[in-house]
């Protein structure tokens, strides 16, 4: 290659760069202003782990403890008895949020479909036993499932920073879910992954 | 200001002080002092301004190329982004690293800044609004820029750290290769002119045509190495972040970080006021105030200079110096030689 077709080109792609750039200076920013607009999220986004109950309010786990064995950080806790006809009945169900790396593998191990990633990701606290949710936040965070179960993921409804008691005074102080969303991402409905 | 007739407000003022200094029997030297010192602070203050509007543009400009939003808390548009971030530097501490050399390291951001500022006494703002019109001015200034060299090699040996160390000396040897072809493009403007005064290049240029059109290769030249004098991608080798951590400002850290970020802003409106002066015609213009053309003009080079930092990925040090010399050079001395030859003529 001569030199002066060294020099075309370079001379070419430095003015093909600087096309690209000018053009995306007027393209509509893809930011989400974050606190006041919340990204949309697709279900089967991998939030904090809840617990699933079915439609009269009881949990579907049957405490097998699959998901506190294949947990890789080991976050699950569960303690069980044995009831008059040796099954199984869950006492506690804690994870301990502060080291959970929303891997989903719990939701995917479970046989029962009884625990599902959410799209709740805002968890800071300021005290960290806040962070070692019982097995009632957690049913109670299931409860406020929305739709379908996707790619072992829900939508959640309301806002899940209130506990429904405080949520039905409609109390005002904590962070409202605001009105304001972004638009969806093309991935939402969630298809196969 | 330098005191035409053209602003009769000044010159009114100034022979009010004049009568003032001889009624009261003060010697006459005091008032040269006193109006150098007005002159000084107004340059400062202008200097000041436009680098706090320069450094939210450069981010707000970035932002959008990259297809974010750039800051936009503070104020309207973010607008007060850099007063926010001068706050923040300013109350840090001024951390002195114990190897270094003490007095050259605190001093050499006030030997950077000095040269940024000194490049605005022959930069002509509006008609006669000028600090000196000097007769040498684009020498003035070529000199003025190369007194960059010594500040930052002060700053890397100083700070007694192989990364400033390194950076300074690709400082040292950054500026002096683009130092060349950078005189060579400003004097086919100068053979143009047949003038090294600013003043006279712009009314030169008054009479032709501005002298982007007589001399497009000139101006390339001259844009790829003023960049290149004034550290800025994608030739910031001597603070190439990935390679040398900051390069010579590695240790500096608060009030002096400052001013070195300062300086660099201050150097790029002062390259870009000078390019404008040299090759759009300054502050000539139609319809619009002269000063305004000025500031116009100016932002248009700065424009460049951003867009080019957020296109270009940094080059080597081989490409830097081959760049230099094996390109820029020759065509420099090539465009020299067909402007003696068009002047010939
Ligand atoms: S959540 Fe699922 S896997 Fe875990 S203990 Fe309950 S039933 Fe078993
Ligand atoms: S998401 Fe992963 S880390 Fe978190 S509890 Fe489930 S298995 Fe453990």
């Amino acid at each position: 290659m001569g030199l002066w077709q060294q020099v075309a080109d370079g001379v070419t792609g430095v003015v093909k760069g600087h096309l690209v750039t000018f053009r995306n200076l007027f393209r509509r920013p893809v930011t989400y202003r974050y606190p006041e607009v919340r990204p949309n999220l697709p279900v089967g986004t991998r939030g904090m782990p809840v617990l699933l109950s079915d439609d009269e309010g009881n949990l579907l786990c049957t405490a097998c403890e699959v998901c506190a064995r294949e947990c890789p950080v080991q976050v699950i806790h569960i303690t069980a008895h044995r009831d008059e006809n040796k099954k199984k009945v869950l006492d506690e169900f804690d994870i301990d949020m502060s080291r959970c790396m929303f891997c989903g593998i719990c939701a995917e191990v479970c046989a029962f479909g009884a625990i599902a990633m959410s799209d709740i990701y805002e968890l800071a606290d300021f005290e960290q036993e806040n962070l070692i949710y019982n097995k009632e936040r957690l049913a109670e965070l299931g409860r406020r499932r929305k739709g379908p179960i996707i790619n072992y993921g829900i939508k959640t409804e309301g806002n899940p920073y209130q506990s429904p008691a405080e949520e039905a005074e409609g109390s005002a102080g904590t962070a409202d879910k605001p009105a304001q969303s972004a638009p969806a991402t093309p991935t939402a409905g969630g298809t196969s992954r | 200001m330098y005191l035409a007739a053209t602003s009769s407000l000044p010159l009114r003022l100034y022979q009010w002080t004049e009568q003032l200094f001889t009624d009261l029997g003060l010697p006459l030297w005091l008032l040269a002092v006193l109006v150098a010192t007005v002159k000084a602070a107004l340059i400062i203050g202008f200097i000041l301004i436009n680098v706090i509007f320069l450094i939210w543009l450069e981010r707000k400009l970035g932002g959008h190329i990259q297809n974010r939003l750039g800051p936009v808390y503070t104020g309207p548009f973010g607008l007060l982004q850099t007063v926010a971030d001068a706050l923040k530097v300013l109350v840090k501490e001024d951390i002195i690293p114990a190897a270094a050399d003490r007095w050259v390291f605190m001093a050499a951001p006030l030997v950077a800044f000095v040269p940024s500022v000194m490049i605005w006494l022959v930069v002509p703002f509006a008609p006669g609004v000028q600090a000196r019109d000097l007769n040498i001015g684009t020498l003035y200034v070529a000199a003025m820029t190369g007194c960059t060299v010594p500040a930052l090699l002060m700053a890397g040996w100083s700070s007694g750290n192989k990364w400033s160390l390194l950076g300074a000396f690709r400082a040292g040897a950054q500026l002096v290769s683009y130092e060349v072809p950078l005189i060579l493009a400003t004097l086919a403007v100068v053979m143009l002119a047949g003038s090294l005064s600013l003043n006279d290049i712009i009314r030169a240029q008054q009479e032709s045509t501005w002298f982007i059109f007589l001399q497009p290769l000139g101006f390339v030249v001259y844009l790829i190495s003023a960049i290149a004098e004034l550290n800025r991608t994608p030739f910031d080798l001597p603070e190439a972040e990935s390679e040398l951590v900051a390069g010579f400002n590695t240790e500096y850290s608060g009030f002096r970080f400052a001013i070195f970020f300062l300086t660099e802003y201050a150097n790029l409106l002062g390259s870009s006021a000078i390019a404008a002066t040299l090759f759009l015609g300054g502050w000539s213009g139609p319809f619009l105030p002269p000063f305004v053309w000025f500031l116009l003009k100016t932002y248009l080079f700065v424009f460049l200079a951003m867009w080019i930092r957020f296109t270009l990925p940094r080059l080597r040090v081989d490409q830097l110096m081959n760049l230099s010399w094996k390109f820029l050079l020759p065509v420099a001395l090539i465009n020299v030689l067909g402007t003696g030859v068009f002047v010939a003529l």
